[in-house]
């Protein structure tokens, strides 16, 4: 099935003229595996209140990473949240990268730090990944970078574009 | 007795609540110097709106004429302008998969992965980094991926620092942790 | 321009609509004509760079202005950079030959303007450009800085504060 699917896929690109019902067969394929991410990022202040917050929605297939850069004055965070697994049920959320700092303790340095962590979650099931981790006790002036994940499968093939 | 000057600044904008603006009206027609400021925020808005700038529409053909040709050299020509023989509800969602997934659809199903043998790590170091700025590290970046990055780009005043791990968690434990 | 212009989403529609909006923000953020265009071309190249395109055209204008805006000011941070280094051998930091003003600005009170908002702080002047250019709402404005609406009401008004010092130390007629 996937070798078909795969010289479906191949034949489109080159040839396009595929019949219809071709097409609705690697629809059914693909229809399985591809997701839509939902992205929310938030900056919480030391009382827990939202001081900014952005979103965004990007659709990928199992196995294709959404690429998020956080940029701040002194920050740079360049993650890749991975979706593995079976759209339908099982899911496991990757989420690796690098994170860049600057350093007030020892200078002017550049603090570097990378990472990968997984975590296995059900379709529409929220995560939320902390990539400067969360704050023990409640300092003043200390912002907590808070990204909400949320993956669902991508059914709805109406050709709009969400 | 007078508000203060960025209430004013507010209502002359058209910005304050309704409920305010009745008794911003009532003192501002016993009020000569809260006039006068008010008076002076509409002439320095006549100032800025008297003030020429030039016209835009060389600009914006030659900005065209560029990106046009900008474009042509960074994607081939869009799959929509040739010409497909394929019913038009299906041919509609196979565009939207084509302009969404590209290449990538092709890399993804060779190569499913069906073991999920990731242990949490997290591995942290200090290292003697090869970038003198951060921009820099941004034009690196840009080199380096396929240009598909979701830029967040937060407020410019906000100290940020590591607080701890990177703590990856269900959003359900989190909140069942905090109360 | 081009055949589909009147179809909202399609990337020429939206450049044709949203380029002269865009471009008066630009000049009147860095006072360049140069400098504004290569923002907008940026701008607009990004734009046509997202993968899934925006839904309306409200979204695409607020999603460029904030493009814009953040051009605008790394564009800004280097240059002051620069500009530090070469004090020693410039006259004048806004001589009109370095900002490259041309001709066109044969208005006076023009220059006068646009010397003044450049005096402002850089987060002030985004504030009143998108407020009396952008002729956006303090919400909005707060989406596309990404700051609170309050926020937006106290460098507004500072912004004002200032402008008029400034505009008044020019000998203006503000009367």
């Amino acid at each position: 099935m996937k070798k078909a699917a795969c010289v479906l896929l191949l034949s489109l690109f080159i040839s396009f003229q595929a019949s219809a019902d071709d097409i609705e067969e690697l629809l059914d394929f693909i229809s399985d595996r591809v997701l839509s991410v939902h992205i929310e990022l938030k900056l919480l202040d030391s009382n827990q209140e939202i001081t900014w917050d952005a979103e965004s929605r990007h659709v990928t297939v199992v196995g294709r990473s959404v690429n998020v850069r956080l940029v701040a004055e002194e920050l740079i965070i360049d993650a890749y949240i991975t979706p593995f697994g079976d759209a339908a049920e099982n899911l496991v959320l990757v989420a690796n990268g690098e994170i860049w700092l600057s350093d007030r303790q020892s200078g002017d340095g550049i603090r570097y730090e990378s990472f990968i962590k997984s975590l296995p979650v059900k379709p529409e099931e929220t995560v939320i990944f902390f990539p400067l981790g969360v704050a023990v006790d409640s300092e003043a002036n200390i912002y907590t970078i808070q990204m909400e994940i949320n993956v669902k499968p991508y059914k709805e093939f109406t050709g709009q574009i969400e | 007795m007078c508000p203060e000057k960025d209430i004013l600044s507010a209502f002359f904008d058209g910005e304050l609540d309704e409920r305010f603006v009745s008794m911003i009206e009532a003192h501002l027609s016993e009020c000569d110097s809260c006039r006068e400021i008010l008076a002076g925020f509409e002439d320095v808005r006549t100032v800025l709106h008297d003030a020429e700038i030039p016209d835009c529409a060389p600009s914006k053909r030659l900005a065209w004429s560029f990106l046009s040709d900008k474009f042509s050299s960074l994607y081939p020509r869009p799959v929509w302008k040739r010409r497909l023989l394929i019913p038009a509800p299906a041919m509609a969602a196979v565009l939207l998969l084509v302009l969404v997934l590209g290449a990538g659809l092709m890399v993804s199903i060779f190569n499913r992965r069906d073991d999920f043998g990731f242990d949490t790590v997290t591995r942290t170091h200090f290292e003697n980094v090869q970038f003198a700025s951060f921009e820099q590290i941004i034009e690196y970046l840009d080199a380096r991926g396929n240009g598909g990055a979701l830029i967040f780009t937060l407020p410019q005043d906000t100290r940020l620092q590591y607080l701890s791990e990177p703590t990856f968690i269900k959003a359900a434990d989190y909140k069942r942790g905090r109360d | 321009m081009g055949k589909n212009q009147t179809k909202p989403g399609n990337f020429e529609y939206v450049y044709d609509i949203t380029y002269p909006l865009l471009y008066r923000i630009a000049f009147r953020i860095t006072g360049d004509e140069n400098i504004s265009e290569d923002l907008c071309q940026e701008a607009f190249i990004r734009y046509y760079k997202r993968v899934i395109p925006l839904p309306d055209q409200d979204q695409a204008r607020y999603w460029l202005i904030r493009v814009v805006k953040n051009l605008a000011f790394n564009h800004e941070k280097r240059r002051g950079r620069e500009l530090k280094a070469n004090y020693k051998y410039s006259k004048e930091f806004n001589s009109p030959t370095r900002s490259g003003e041309t001709e066109l600005l044969r208005n006076e009170s023009a220059r006068i303007v646009q010397r003044a908002l450049k005096k402002l702080p850089f987060n002030l002047r985004t504030a009143i450009v998108l407020r009396e250019y952008g002729d956006l709402s303090y919400r909005d404005i707060a989406k596309v800085l990404g700051i609170s609406e309050s926020n937006v009401k106290v460098r507004v008004f500072r912004a004002r504060e200032q402008l008029k010092k400034h505009l008044d130390e020019e000998e203006v007629d503000v009367s």
